[in-house]
């Protein structure tokens, strides 16, 4: 871990230019007057949006004469140039808000659309495709976006090669319809999502992306309000590691994702061929238990977030037959290849329950840190893509209990609820001008399936 | 978050309206390939008529509804159905349940009429004529036959058919020994209705009988109304050769060629067939 000079949260916008077909070769530099922008990127987001908030005192509104149609192209990054400038252009789609400050200033607030998501929004997907999900999703990705369009994936995906014929849609309804169809071989879901560093597409499912190595491995972001507080007073390289606030807000729900089904139910997938009823009894626990068994997810003792133990009138909750699902899944709609709904067993359509079961519980324990924007910048170098979003983070945070007078922090043990391995589900990149200097700070949606070891409950 | 209990599949509900494109089932069901309006795109390159979803057709509940009793569907090729998609938005299983009346081509009701002096009747025959393209009467023929849904090989066997019939012009003006145009039909009332049912079909779309545009949409319309010239077995062909016999049996009513005409308009397929692939 090199040692920095500068703050965790420096950041530099070298230039912001407005620009539109219609203007010609007119160039407008804005980045004097920004007050402060955000670039938002998230799981099963296929594009990047922002927002970015400007003081016009050069007439700037009217000069331009603002359509929603022009292009900003930002060129910014981190003052040390450990990784070069991130430049991306975004599409200006909407004047949000505008507010008189005075008589010759006013505050403009601009969203912000990728240019992908301005060409999903004008493009219609009416086609045959052939192939595995992951195949056709790249196939709809090259055919709306340009041959330069890579769906980065791995080989966990379990459904085979279908036919699909994409009835009207947008390429991002279509390859997140398709995604949603993808599963692994444990039913564990499939996530499809850009990031704001580079131009490609992820599809990666959630067990892989729980089984790689967090980004700090070895140095978690803590929480702790004094250091948080007093950040000027450490050393710029571990400022970085410091969760500065968190947020945590209706979680653990447990009975709303056993109303939506998510805990156990009666799926049925009804073959109209041959009027084959293929039946499902989906019970979370034994998921969970499979999980245990045959993947790496909850090694070291760690606990899944779902209670197995927990009863209602003297039964498990998972024993309840809460939901019932059916879905028509007709078989051979096509000679020679499956279509989207088609599998060949219970247990193979099974994995559908599963993988919405496991999103759900996905966000049963969530929760929002704002850490200082360094180690989440990246620009594109493969050495430093394993930041942001649909990579793991560890967190520190301390107990609660009560220290005698004179202890410090090396006294304080770890929460074991909060603390441990979370997914980076979503990351807010916010910029700020403060006093002439720009400062960078992530806020991250972070989501689990298990609590870290030395819980009290059972392990499954 | 999207709750898994909503997903019961009659709560999503899309209709449509389609064209039965093949109903050369292979389960036997009766069960049709269908081009579905708004959904399906009409450019053969997007969705090749062969990747189209075999939809179940629905009979009525006075037959057995069970395997082996009852009537089967009788839908054929061109028809227009309506029907639903069983899995709602996401429209990849259609199910048929009933075909639209439409006026496409006269039947033979409809020729009587006209015969009568009623020309009331509407049709689409101009829109179908602008597939009608190309510089020799047998490259319009092919494309014709390739828009209309027909394989290149079972549009080459029908083109080597009729070149038979009218010399390799392809000549709709043609009339020999009683018979005329690119398929011989014959003049001869005893021999049949075939010529005149060409003189009205012509005439009700108003353009001249003498035209191969008329010729090979009355080719098309004999096929799809008369089941007995083979329209079904002709598309269940999967060679040149199959579907050359088929057609001239069925359609041109060969029935006693010789081993030395069979094997020359099985030569004759193969080019043409070659010509207009290649």
């Amino acid at each position: 871990m090199a040692i920095r000079s500068s703050s965790p949260e420096d950041y530099k916008v070298v230039s912001a230019i407005i620009t539109s077909d219609r203007l010609g070769s007119f160039e407008f530099d804005v980045v004097s007057s920004i007050v402060d922008m955000s670039f938002s990127e998230a799981l099963d987001a296929l594009s990047c949006s922002g927002q970015i908030t400007l003081v016009d005192d050069a007439n700037l509104l009217a000069v331009i004469d603002f359509q929603g149609t022009e292009y900003i192209t930002f060129e910014m990054g981190l003052p040390d140039e450990v990784q070069p400038l991130l430049k991306r252009t975004f599409v200006i789609n909407e004047l949000m808000n505008s507010q008189k400050a005075n008589d010759q200033s006013e505050v403009l607030m601009f969203s912000l659309d990728s240019i992908d998501s301005y060409i999903n929004a004008l493009t219609n997907v009416n086609k045959v495709y052939d192939g595995t999900p992951a195949e056709i999703i790249q196939k709809i990705a090259k055919d709306s976006f340009g041959l330069k369009k890579i769906v980065l994936t791995n080989d966990t995906l379990f459904q085979g090669p279908m036919r699909v014929i994409i009835p009207n849609w947008t390429p991002f309804v279509a390859m997140k319809w398709l995604a949603d169809r993808c599963t692994s071989a444990l039913g564990t879901p499939y996530f499809i999502w850009s990031s704001l560093g580079d131009e490609n597409i992820r599809l990666l499912d959630l067990q892989s992306l729980l089984e790689g190595v967090p980004m700090n491995a070895n140095q978690p972001y803590r929480y702790n309000q004094g250091s948080a507080q007093n950040m000027s007073e450490q050393n710029p390289t571990l400022q970085a590691y410091n969760i500065k606030r968190f947020t945590v807000e209706n979680t653990e729900n447990t009975v709303d994702i056993a109303y939506d089904g998510g805990i156990s139910g009666e799926y049925r997938f009804l073959d109209t061929t041959t009027f084959q009823d293929n039946k499902y009894q989906y019970d979370v626990n034994n998921v969970y238990r499979q999980l245990a068994d045959k993947s790496n997810l909850f090694t070291k003792g760690a606990t899944p977030n779902y209670d197995t133990e927990f009863k209602i009138n003297d039964k498990n909750i998972h024993s309840y037959n809460t939901t019932r699902a059916t879905q028509i899944a007709t078989s051979k709609v096509y000679n020679d290849m499956p279509s989207y709904h088609e599998a060949v067993t219970p247990e193979a359509h099974a994995q559908k329950a599963t993988s919405l079961s496991l999103r759900e519980f996905m966000y049963k324990s969530a929760m929002e840190i704002i850490i200082p924007g360094y180690n989440m910048y990246y620009s594109g170098s493969k050495n430093y893509s394993n930041v942001s979003v649909g990579n793991l983070i560890s967190l520190e945070f301390l107990d609660n209990d009560p220290k005698q007078a004179g202890a410090n922090i090396s006294d304080n043990t770890p929460d074991g609820k909060r603390s441990g391995v979370y997914l980076i589900e979503a990351c807010r990149h916010m910029i700020k001008n403060d006093q002439g200097k720009f400062k960078y700070e992530c806020v991250l949606k972070i989501l689990k399936i298990a609590n870290r070891d030395g819980m009290t409950q059972v392990p499954v | 978050m999207r709750t898994i209990n909503k997903l019961y599949y009659g709560d999503s509900f899309r209709w449509f309206m389609g064209v039965v494109i093949n109903t050369a089932d292979p389960l036997q069901l009766g069960r049709a390939q269908v081009r579905i309006y708004g959904i399906h795109p009409e450019n053969i390159e997007d969705l090749p008529s062969d990747s189209l979803p075999w939809a179940q057709v629905m009979v009525s509940p006075t037959e057995g509804g069970s395997s082996g009793i009852g009537k089967m569907p009788q839908l054929i090729e061109g028809a227009r159905v309506v029907g639903f998609f069983m899995d709602g938005g996401s429209s990849q299983i259609p199910l048929i349940i009933g075909s639209v009346p439409f006026v496409e081509d006269p039947s033979p009701q409809q020729i009587q009429q006209l015969s009568n002096g009623d020309n009331s009747l509407q049709t689409s025959a101009k829109g179908i004529s602008n597939f009608i393209t190309g510089k020799t009467n047998a490259e319009k023929a092919f494309n014709f036959f390739i828009s209309t849904n027909f394989t290149p090989e079972q549009s080459a066997a029908m083109i080597a058919g009729l070149v038979e019939q009218s010399t390799a012009k392809m000549s709709p003006t043609l009339e020999v020994d009683g018979s005329f145009g690119i398929a011989q039909w014959p003049i001869v009332e005893t021999e049949g209705n075939r010529y005149e049912g060409l003189i009205y079909f012509a005439g009700n779309r108003g353009i001249s009988e003498f035209s191969i545009e008329a010729q090979l949409q009355y080719v098309l319309y004999e096929l799809r109304t008369f089941p007995s010239f083979g329209l079904g077995p002709l598309k269940r062909t999967k060679t040149l050769t199959a579907a050359v016999d088929v057609f001239a049996s069925k359609y041109i009513t060969w029935n006693t060629s010789t081993d030395a005409q069979t094997f020359a308009r099985r030569e004759k397929s193969k080019e043409i067939f070659e010509r207009f692939t290649k």
